[in-house]
């Protein structure tokens, strides 16, 4: 039926005047003849790459999780059913590794989020050079994460990092290097994350915040409130979206975060920064335990999803109508 | 309630380049409700914002009851806004709308906040719709809400910014009569920004109209309307427009005339107390004007007894009450409001006339020489269009 609908509206007039063999009608036919309607075959395309990209690899996963895995000599499955998952419940290093990313993740996203709102309300006062001021806050946030942690690592190299030298200077880490003190290497961490992706949060927030009316200020400041009243009932409210957007898209990467803790620290000193991302690399690609890595993996991605819902339910009230 | 006060206000931006309001004065006395009202950019609003606190004014006085205001913060000025886009917070349902201002400036318990939100609820009818957000909202209904936010602070005075401005022309007319009776019985002094003098003569206990940022008027509506001070005045207070024509003193026969400057369609005969009166000599330029309800019409110049001129009907315009017709006279168009009854075709020819009580005159500079005389019986019975033939 629905098919039938659309291959009419495509030229246009009902199918019920096509009696005749013109070549309008042969068109029309071909569409009719098609096997999964018109809308399905402009889809096709797109669901295919994503079947490949992503469901296919997700269906593998999920099954893996179930498996144990060998390579050697050949590479061999056998179902071992619920046992990877028994498994990592008892695991301390998996708990550990939760531990550590709850610390990361937490750490980073609060000094991300508060200082992407400082910034942003500071960025949004800018009156001159306004742009100039955005394009240096954002830049960090287009250097790759490698990168990034290459460039940290240098600057806290114990020997020649800049960083280093100035923490010398004013007493600190003379003992150890940074990034070898189980406190100071997952703070550096946090600070590196947090170095790259406050920009992406002051991006979001500094557009919401252009897009409060003027109006609003001024109705505040008539009704009597201060600065910080106006921000305290106008501005944060009405960011409240933007806030929900940001630590959903924030918190999504944090969870799988692993490319400059793997250049900078490698999950040490004993363990301490070995967040959750790195714990599945391990795990899967350098012990090769495929079968409890995707567990592991799948628990990854339900906690992240359960996340992402908490954030855009308890901020922005499920359907976003605080707006 | 208090009287507030400009003294000399003077409002320039960026570097003295805009004059927003040039060398304001006015006093708006206590429970006054006064309409600013001007063209746009002629810096009413500005005024407005400069006695709410949101604009700072570069030189002069603003004074609330015996307070010079200048340098407070707008918090401190006691005195509640309406916004032309209402400016409802949008996270908040119009309890919390209403009741901010209280919440925020005052120190009064959660109870009592809700007894006032309450009452300015059930004075504007909206109490069934205190648990909504604004978005849910027709425009009316947040304009109904901008207000409770104003009255329920029991300000000193409320200022509007052409709060009617975004409602259909239905809604307009109502609200406007419902913001009349509220100022009323709150009796709070009120200042009320708009373009609409139609606006500006219904609601208004005075108008002031502004133009290029300079008070050019203040007066009671009739008196604005009837007496304007200038050509920018008369024209732009009364609809449709006062018609207008720039044109000569000349001497003809020993009697003095006015000749049309461009085209020299029309010539008006003055009486020799007029030119005396009004000191006109031969080569003054004034401009001649006449209220379009002071225009009479009709198909032959002998249903007039004083002088008459030829013109051609270019656009009949029926309004019900009455027909407006465009008539060209030479280059110009005039506008007269005439009866129903009276419904000419286009591209006939029509013959108009004005009594010299009912015209207006001004100055070279535009300042007003001669307003319609209303003490004349002729023009305060209504002139009608005389019959057919």
């Amino acid at each position: 039926m629905v098919e039938h609908q659309h291959t009419t509206e495509i030229s246009g007039v009902p199918t019920d005047a096509y009696v005749g063999e013109e070549p309008d009608d042969m068109e029309e036919s071909i569409l009719e003849s098609l096997p999964i309607s018109f809308e399905m075959v402009l889809l096709a395309p797109s669901i295919i790459t994503l079947a490949v990209l992503s469901i296919i690899p997700l269906v593998v996963m999920i099954s893996l999780s179930f498996m144990e895995v060998s390579f050697t000599p050949i590479e061999e499955q056998i179902f071992v059913g619920v046992e990877n998952y028994v498994d990592m419940t008892n695991d301390g290093n998996f708990w550990d590794a939760w531990k550590a990313t709850a610390v990361y993740v937490g750490g980073s996203l609060s000094l991300q989020l508060g200082l992407g709102i400082l910034i942003s309300v500071m960025l949004h006062r800018v009156i001159v050079g306004e742009n100039v001021f955005t394009s240096i806050v954002i830049m960090p946030m287009m250097i790759a994460p490698v990168v990034v942690g290459l460039l940290w690592q240098f600057m806290l190299d114990p020997t020649f990092g800049l960083y280093t030298y100035l923490m010398n200077q004013i007493g600190l880490f003379i003992d150890q290097p940074i990034l070898g003190d189980p406190n100071s290497a997952m703070a550096a961490v946090i600070l590196m994350d947090t170095w790259q992706w406050t920009p992406l949060i002051v991006l979001i927030i500094l557009a919401r915040l252009k897009s409060i009316p003027q109006h609003l200020y001024e109705a505040a400041q008539v009704d009597g409130a201060t600065g910080f009243t106006q921000f305290r009932y106008v501005t944060l409210p009405l960011l409240k979206p933007a806030i929900a957007i940001a630590l959903l898209l924030r918190s999504m990467d944090l969870m799988r975060y692993f490319a400059k803790v793997f250049i900078t620290t490698g999950g040490g000193p004993s363990n301490t920064t070995k967040i959750i991302g790195l714990y599945l690399y391990e795990q899967a690609l350098r012990f090769f335990n495929l079968g409890y890595g995707s567990a592991a993996g799948l628990v990854l991605l339900a906690v992240t999803v359960l996340m992402g819902l908490a954030f855009v339910e308890t901020i922005m009230g499920g359907a976003g109508d605080d707006e | 309630m208090a009287q507030i006060a400009l003294n000399h206000v003077t409002k320039e931006y960026s570097g003295a380049d805009i004059v927003a309001v040039d060398d304001v004065s006015l006093e708006i006395d206590d429970g006054e409700f006064l309409v600013l009202v001007g063209p746009s950019g002629c810096g009413k609003s500005t005024t407005l914002r400069t006695v709410a606190g949101l604009e700072t004014a570069t030189e002069g006085d603003v004074s609330i009851g015996s307070t010079r205001v200048n340098g407070l913060e707008p918090r401190d000025r006691d005195v509640a806004m309406v916004f032309q886009n209402y400016a409802l917070y949008p996270h908040m349902n119009v309890r919390h709308n209403i009741g901010f201002g209280l919440r925020l400036a005052t120190d009064m318990s959660k109870g009592e906040i809700e007894d006032r939100v309450e009452e300015a609820a059930g004075l504007l009818e909206i109490t069934d719709l205190l648990d909504q957000k604004p978005k849910a909202l027709s425009g009316g209904q947040q304009q109904r809400v901008a207000l409770g936010r104003a009255i329920v602070r029991e300000p000193q005075a409320f200022l509007f910014d052409e709060p009617l401005s975004n409602l259909d022309a239905r809604l307009r007319k109502q609200m406007r009569t419902e913001i009349a009776r509220i100022q009323e019985q709150l009796d709070v002094t009120s200042i009320y920004v708009t373009h609409d003098q139609e606006e500006a003569m219904t609601m208004g206990d005075r108008i002031a109209v502004m133009n290029d940022g300079k008070l050019q008027q203040v007066g009671r509506p009739n008196e604005v309307y009837n007496d304007p001070a200038n050509r920018f005045v008369a024209g732009f207070i009364g609809s449709p427009s006062m018609n207008m024509l720039e044109s000569e003193v000349a001497e003809s026969d020993g009697n003095a005339e006015l000749q049309s400057a461009e085209d020299g369609a029309l010539t008006y005969a003055l009486s020799a107390e007029m030119t005396d009166e009004y000191a006109l000599t031969p080569g003054d330029r004034v401009t001649i004007g006449a209220r379009p309800e002071d225009v009479r019409v009709a198909v032959s110049p002998d249903a007039f007894d004083s002088q008459s001129h030829e013109t051609t009907v270019d656009v009949v315009e029926p309004l019900g009450s009455d027909n407006l017709l465009y008539l060209s006279l030479g280059e110009t168009t005039w506008t007269a409001r005439v009866p129903p009854s009276f419904e000419p075709s286009t591209g006939e020819s029509a013959y108009l006339s004005f009594p010299p009580e009912a015209l207006h005159l001004f100055d070279e500079r535009g300042e007003t020489l001669k307003s319609r005389d209303l003490t004349d019986p002729l023009t305060t019975s209504r002139v009608t269009a005389a019959g057919t033939d």
